[in-house]
């Protein structure tokens, strides 16, 4: 440390800020460092609201006064993490006597971990940083035991919460009795009984963070605070602020732990910036009655009972499972005792393959790049148990999940798309007219022409769920996804992509309005587009007419796109007699009434000679089958060539005689091998294949 | 049938994929290629003055099969292949990516006049063995050039015609439909002149449903006892006729002799060993028009009408 | 009797294949079948002529010796597309239609009573009297050359056995089956069969067209012989010339004939000797 440094001037912007936070961890007022600066309250304010800089002989006082080492107001660093500072801060109950028994958004729609996976992304895909770059989500589970989940109870001072949950989930009281008391029970039961606990982590990087301030509008608040606050703007996907509920959803207890990197600085810092936060109902302890969320962070001495973020060190992260893989922004959700709430998912690899079906599903559009960009999101999920990899760590590939419509949005991406479909692997590209009526707000405003881009494209071999169409906005999450019907009797299997609202780099005002107007259309599932409350009650008269004509246009022009080029009139053949004159081979039954052939072995041995085991399925029944195991060549057309054989040896459920078989009756299998006449072979052995028939044969042989 | 093969070939798929079809250089709609059926059919061929169908094709092996197998200089051969006009052209493939095949196979119009089979065969030195093929087309394609060919299923033709005013059935002008048959083809021919017969067939209503189905299965019986007995007529030795007559043949002598293998249920057909025969062909044909669903639904339909008109 | 030959669909054929015109006892209802046959524009005295100087030119005794002389001019005199080859309308028409008294004298069995078989009045392509000469011609000739033709129609097991498998619409493989023929490593017709067998069986695994490949036939060529027929005269004392659509590759029937004479050789002992 150089003699400068120790009485270098601080930077006013940053120090006020760190002097709010010491002063507030510390639980001292202004009045109190004044009184013992021997300075004016109002000198200290001005310090902390970066007015004024304090000169550097009362900064050597401050930090005197504050137990820190000297100059580290220059440096700015933090108190000691000390464990004494951060504990569980429970909203006491409403004076009114109100009690809430769940968390209204929790219950908004069922939830599963695809719905958290889709809300998650959203989320993160609203709050894209950089549009240059892709925003990276990566979903980890993990599942410990024994010190690791002592470890981590200790982080998140278990100790301290385990009361108050399992006061929430007391059976005798009316709480515990709720669906989600009942749910906090088994949570607790299965963590008592198995000693083990699901950590679900969820990350993006290259988003904003959670800015702003402790309690004021911003996107911490918005997040961390309150319920139902989206706090979106333009093109977001998620208008209802649910997919926060989803996160905390996904956990048992509604128990979640934050840390985030902010894009712009709070306090003066970027990095670590950590809280927790529990959604537990109304219940009472110990005499005291609480009205269920409690936050887990640093006391606030300005508010009762509430608690801010902390910094926090990257100790105290690596034992709370949050440490982030790089300085860039965004935020990691840890979800302590993650569960399917569908209770579909129970493994590890299920609910592995859940998120990966939650996020290829809804996100494969956002995953495509083209045209030399990268694409909007790139996506993983990993699964661990107690630090070992149980399913390593996927990409999740949009050409795997959706070939079909992957090609779609590519082709698009990349200007490729044809007018009419001559390839396998050809999009057509059309466009869909959707007029946009004005807002009940705009009064005497001209509704607006919006064109949207329909991608029609063939059906790739074995697709599943072919003749569909799908629909999304600029965010190109999946929003209507429908199978397109009546088609023409021999139309091209395909899948559809209306890509409408925020299409592509092309900025048009009408773009947006569409934009809007679709938003406004979508229930909070975001899985349709339809006459909504939201749509009546914003635009005018007409709203619902409009939308249902751009889906029949788009649904037409799909069926005429795949239409074969002349119609497929079949020839006069009534359409009853079609199937019954159907010429095709039918599969044959996998049991059948007569003995085949069930496994057929063997190779050509140095003397030329071919060596062949059989294997006979035999249909069960009171008399011996007597069969003449038929030895042929295989040839490239015409009649196959008899062999001899030189040897016939039973070996199970059946007596040889001559060349005849006798299978033992009520058997259900007989086995036998061969040795072929070398002097009946067409041709040397090893240029040979053999097939083995059994041919119904006269009892006795011949 | 089970296959002895001296040397190691593949089990993975090999899958053969129609991309695009150009006639004359004239790209046609994707339209004329069903994947699902495996069939191409170019249908404006009413016109007579094209050469060459030219197709893209893409084959696909399992890589890692391939990677691991002891096959060295790996070639595929695509082949185009119509019996009719004992055409056969193979053309070699150029490899994309490793277990990947793409090219262009030829169908020109003077060497081919129904349905072609596009398949093909994979190849590869085995144990110092070149030449072995080691792998064919798991399901081979079919391009239909028959005129007037539409669907993409091979099915028995079905036609009307006016019995009265028709010299080919003049002796059998008061039926209500007939069957005719060639090598190539087996058609069902309706007696348009028949009165109602094309009104109950093609009639759209839901209520006629159950009469339209049992008339339906009646025609069915009609038609596919009378190509059974054509077809055996036709089998030679022990060799499954080729065309239609082994389709018919293959599927209706499960239903006749549930207990015999396919060849031993030949043999035994044309021995006539076994009798009553035509009682089990009866049998096989009601199982082909779906007899017991059809009339049986017809007949509760009449019940169900029954009390109303009492 | 029509100056053009016609096309005789299979249905109506049948119809006049009765015991007793398949035993020559009943003559066939030759104005009958002219009405029901649809007319070509082909004329039918050229093909006539042919089939009358087979018979001159052969006695009854060497009959099976009039193929290897009649397939190639027969195939030079009518000048058909596959396409066109394919439609059994037309052989139906030559041998029901046109010239009976051929089929008769060529295929009379020595039964009693002497018959002849349907298929040679109406058959598939390697059975029916003149399909089966004219695929022969098709199926065996090097380009123009029909040299390898004679061959082949000079073995009646060639014609009987060889002409059926599918192997030989490769043309490297037909001509290398006919060089070996030629160079008398094989000559009997228990060797042909043998050969053909080793060489169906062992082309259950091995890929002919991948050890020889072929060139592509031209097409334009094949279309230019056929407009060329309208000015020229097919010698009857020399072979005719054949459409120039490209000989098999020299070297790829080079790889084959040493390739089946190999496995003609190594064919294990005692599979010639009849069971």
């Amino acid at each position: 440390m150089t003699l400068d440094g120790d009485h270098l001037p601080p930077d006013p912007e940053a120090f006020g800020p760190w002097l709010g936070r010491q002063l507030r961890r510390k639980g001292v007022s202004q009045s109190e460092l004044a009184a013992a600066l021997d300075v004016t309250r109002a000198a200290v304010s001005a310090w902390i609201t970066g007015r004024a800089t304090p000169r550097v002989d009362k900064i050597q006082a401050i930090e005197e006064f504050l137990n820190l080492a000297a100059g580290a107001s220059a440096t700015r660093d933090e108190t000691p993490e000390s464990s004494g500072y951060i504990a569980w801060h429970h909203r006491e109950a409403h004076r009114d006597g109100g009690r809430e028994l769940g968390n209204a958004a929790a219950f908004a729609f069922d939830s599963s971990l695809e719905i958290t996976a889709r809300e998650a992304t959203q989320n993160s895909l609203d709050e894209c940083h950089d549009p240059t770059r892709p925003v990276r989500v990566r979903f980890i589970l993990h599942e410990i035991s024994g010190e690791r989940l002592r470890r981590l109870q200790e982080a998140i001072r278990w100790d301290e919460l385990a009361p108050h949950i399992e006061a929430a989930s007391d059976p005798n009281e009316k709480v515990g009795k709720q669906k989600v008391g009942r749910k906090l029970a088994e949570g607790l039961r299965e963590l008592q009984e198995t000693g083990k606990l699901l950590l679900l982590r969820i990350d993006d990087y290259n988003a904003n963070g959670l800015t702003g301030d402790d309690y004021d509008d911003g996107r911490f608040a918005a997040v961390v605070r309150r319920q139902l606050d989206s706090h979106k703007l333009g093109t977001a996907g998620g208008s209802f602020g649910l997919g926060k509920a989803t996160i905390w959803g996904a956990s048992r207890f509604g128990l979640v732990i934050v840390n985030s990197t902010l894009s712009e600085p709070h306090e003066g810092l970027r990095e670590r910036r950590v809280i927790g936060r529990i959604d537990l109902p109304w219940h009472q302890l110990n005499g005291a009655q609480y009205a269920g969320p409690a936050w887990l962070g640093n006391r606030d001495p300005s508010r009762e009972t509430a608690a801010r973020s902390w910094w926090a060190g990257e100790r105290a992260l690596d034992e709370l499972y949050l440490r982030r893989a790089s300085g860039d922004p965004g935020t990691s959700f840890l979800i302590v005792g993650a569960h399917d709430p569908s209770g579909e998912a129970n493994s590890l690899e299920e609910m592995h393959g859940a998120l990966v079906r939650g996020l290829a599903t809804n996100f494969w559009a956002s995953m495509v790049a083209g045209d030399g960009k990268p694409p909007m999101l790139e996506a993983s999920v990993e699964a661990l148990c107690d630090g070992q990899v149980v399913v390593a760590e996927e990409r999740v590939d949009p050409y795997r999940y959706e070939p079909g419509r992957a090609r779609a949005i590519r082709a698009f991406l990349d200007g490729t798309t044809v007018s009419r479909l001559t390839k396998s692997d050809d999009v057509v590209e059309l466009a869909v007219p959707l007029t946009v009526p004005p807002r009940k707000s705009e009064k005497g405003q001209a509704p607006v022409e919006h064109t949207a881009v329909l991608l029609v494209t063939p059906a790739v071999e074995g697709d599943p769920k072919p003749n569909r169409l799908v629909g999304m906005r600029g965010t190109r999450m999946t929003v209507v996804n429908r199978p397109v019907t009546a088609l023409s009797l021999g139309s091209t299997p395909f899948q559809a992509v209306l890509l409408a609202g925020i299409v592509g780099d092309r900025k048009l005002p009408a773009d947006t309005s569409a934009e809007a107007f679709l938003r406004a259309a979508e229930p909070p599932e975001h899985n349709d587009w339809k006459a909504t409350e939201d749509l009546v009650a914003t635009y005018a008269r007409g709203a619902a007419t409009r939308l249902r004509e751009f889906r029949q246009t788009a649904f037409a022009l799909v069926r005429a796109t795949v239409k074969p080029a002349e119609s497929v009139e079949s020839g006069g053949t009534p359409t009853i007699l079609r199937d019954i004159v159907d010429l095709e081979p039918t599969p044959p039954a996998r049991t059948r009434g007569y003995p085949t052939v069930k496994s057929a072995t063997g190779d050509v041995d140095e003397t030329g000679a071919w060596r062949i085991r059989v294997e006979i399925k035999l249909p069960e029944r009171d008399d011996p089958w007597v069969l003449r195991p038929v030895l042929r060549f295989a040839t490239r057309s015409g009649p196959k060539p008899e062999g001899r054989w030189a040897e016939l040896v039973a070996e199970s459920n059946c007596d040889v005689n001559g060349d005849i078989l006798s299978c033992a009756p009520r058997e259900r299998s007989a086995v036998f091998t061969g040795v072929s006449d070398v002097a009946s072979h067409p041709v040397a052995g090893r240029m040979t294949i053999v097939e083995v028939d059994l041919i119904r044969a006269k009892e006795g042989g011949r | 049938m089970k296959r002895i093969m001296p040397y190691p070939v593949l089990t993975g798929e090999v899958t053969m994929t129609i991309r695009e079809a150009r006639l004359d250089d004239v790209q046609l709609p994707y339209s004329v290629i069903s994947e699902q059926d495996r069939t191409v059919v170019p249908r404006p061929l009413e016109r007579d003055d094209w050469e060459v169908i030219r197709l893209g094709v893409q084959v696909r092996a399992q890589r890692y099969e391939l990677d691991a197998g002891p096959w060295l200089s790996l070639s595929f051969l695509a082949t185009a292949s119509e019996r009719r006009t004992n055409a056969h052209s193979a053309v070699k493939l150029m490899m994309g990516q490793p277990g990947e095949w793409t090219g262009e196979v030829e169908i020109h119009r003077d060497d081919h006049v129904g349905r072609v089979q596009v398949s093909g065969q994979l190849v590869a030195t085995v144990d110092g063995v070149p030449g072995r093929v080691i792998a064919t087309v798991n399901r081979p394609w079919t391009v239909d050039l028959r005129p007037g060919t539409t669907a993409h299923r091979e099915s028995i033709d079905t036609q009307w015609a006016n019995f009265a005013e028709d010299s080919r059935f003049s002796w059998c002008k008061t039926d209500p439909w007939t069957v005719t048959t060639t090598d190539e083809t087996a058609t069902l021919v309706l007696n348009s002149g028949f009165d109602g017969l094309r009104a109950v067939l093609e009639s759209p209503t839901a209520a006629d449903r159950a009469t339209r189905e049992a008339l339906a299965a009646q025609i069915a019986v009609d038609l596919w006892s009378t190509l059974f007995n054509e077809a055996v007529y036709h089998v030679e030795g022990h060799d499954w006729p080729e065309g239609w007559r082994g389709q018919v043949l293959r599927r209706m002598l499960p239903d006749i002799f549930p207990d015999y293998s396919p060849d031993d249920a030949l043999h035994e057909i044309v021995n006539g060993g076994t009798g009553a025969i035509q009682a089990r062909v009866l049998h096989a044909a009601a199982k082909q028009a779906r007899m017991p669903r059809s009339l049986g639904g017809f007949i509760r339909s009449l019940r169900k009408v029954g009390p109303e008109d009492e | 009797m029509n100056a053009t030959l016609g096309s005789l669909p299979d249905a109506a054929a049948a119809k006049f294949l009765t015991t007793g015109v398949l035993e020559n006892s009943e003559p066939l209802p030759r104005a009958a079948i002219d009405k029901i046959s649809e007319t070509t524009q082909r004329e039918a005295e050229p093909v006539r002529q042919l089939f009358d100087e087979a018979m001159k030119r052969h006695t009854p005794a060497e009959r099976t010796s009039a193929d290897a002389w009649l397939a190639p001019v027969l195939h030079a005199t009518l000048r058909l597309t596959r396409r066109e080859a394919s439609d059994p309308g037309l052989w139906n028409y030559l041998a029901i239609g046109l010239a009976p008294e051929y089929v008769y004298w060529r295929h009379m069995s020595r039964g009693n009573p002497p018959t002849v078989s349907r298929t040679r009045f109406s058959g598939p392509f390697y059975s029916q009297a003149f399909a089966r000469l004219w695929w022969a011609a098709e199926l065996f000739r090097d380009g123009p050359d029909y040299g390898p033709v004679a061959v082949a129609c000079a073995n009646q097991d060639v014609m009987n056995t060889v002409l059926r498998l599918e192997m030989i619409l490769h043309r490297p493989t037909a001509q290398a089956i006919i060089r070996l023929l030629a160079t008398n490593v094989i000559r009997t017709g228990r060797q042909v069969n043998a050969l053909a067998g080793a060489v169906n069986t062992a082309g259950g695994t091995l890929s002919y067209e991948a050890l020889a490949p072929d060139a592509a036939r031209d097409g334009d060529a094949y279309r230019d012989w056929i407009e060329e027929l309208a000015g020229e005269l097919v010698p009857y004392d020399t072979l005719p010339s054949g459409p120039a659509d490209g000989r098999a590759r020299p070297a790829s029937v080079d790889v084959l004939s040493t390739l089946f004479k190999q496995l003609y050789t190594e064919i294990p002992a005692g599979r010639e000797t009849p069971d």
